[in-house]
């Protein structure tokens, strides 16, 4: 028999089908993440690029910065990129099933590790920008 | 063939796991400082200061990699929300979804190039 016989009902799937249940707003959520940490890289490279003219240019943006708008909006963007990182060491440790010696590695080892280097690379970051580095800089 | 695996699709979805990597492991401290931090007073202004600022990104050490941090975030970041445009609703239109994404990214990521590069 031909498909015309018997037509198909498709159901029209909402824009809005993830507001169906608690789950599908979490994935939602997770998944946006991204658009986030997109805008925030946008934002920090307009403020090197300010760099590029002079100090007073570049200072006048700074202080711009610290209007409550900015620092709210920089509020959504850590709340955002944390819930990124939170759940991409999640998943990691559930697609990623390490193995020694045939043995899994329990995904809370896993994810323990992913928090640790975490930590460290947050410190470096703030080294980076905050620390003494010139021990590195002289190495070129 | 149907198994063939696509290579652009495999390298891009490559991509997107080391942006997701180094976004999870740099841009909250990032955000914290350039955002947070030195706005609301908590860490120093001169973190934040022209010369400061430029010396630090200004050599090449950092540079480089800051280069690859920023580049490959947004790649993860775009390529991300393409995915969720595509499975909200858009699945109909991927291709002119995919261009504009896509686009967006060509132009930042020559623009993060560009302005570090000249740091």
């Amino acid at each position: 028999m031909s498909e015309e016989n018997y037509p198909t009902f498709k159901r029209e799937q909402s824009i809005f089908w993830w507001t169906r249940n608690r789950r599908y707003i979490a994935y939602f959520f997770r998944e946006l993440t991204g658009l986030f940490i997109f805008i925030y890289t946008l934002f920090f490279v307009y403020q090197l690029y300010q760099l590029h003219f002079n100090e007073v240019i570049y200072s006048a943006y700074i202080s711009k910065m610290t209007a409550p708008t900015f620092v709210i909006l920089n509020v959504v963007f850590l709340l955002f990129s944390v819930y990124h990182s939170l759940t991409w060491f999640q998943l990691t440790a559930k697609v990623l099933p390490l193995k020694i010696r045939n043995k899994p590695i329990d995904t809370k080892i896993i994810g323990l590790t992913s928090l640790a280097l975490w930590g460290i690379f947050s410190y470096i970051v703030f080294i980076i920008m905050a620390g003494d580095i010139n021990w590195l800089m002289k190495l070129i | 063939m149907a198994d063939e695996v696509d290579l652009v699709e495999t390298i891009l979805w490559g991509l997107f796991t080391a942006g997701g990597f180094l976004a999870a492991l740099i841009i909250p401290m990032l955000i914290f400082i350039t955002g947070i931090g030195v706005p609301t007073g908590f860490l120093s202004q001169d973190i934040l200061s022209y010369s400061n600022i430029l010396e630090r990104f200004g050599h090449p050490l950092i540079k480089l990699p800051l280069i690859f941090v920023l580049s490959l975030s947004i790649h993860h970041g775009l390529h991300r929300f393409r995915a969720l445009l595509l499975e909200l609703k858009l699945k109909k239109h991927i291709f002119l979804v995919s261009s504009i994404i896509y686009s967006i990214e060509a132009l930042s990521i020559v623009s993060v190039i560009y302005v570090i590069i000249f740091l």
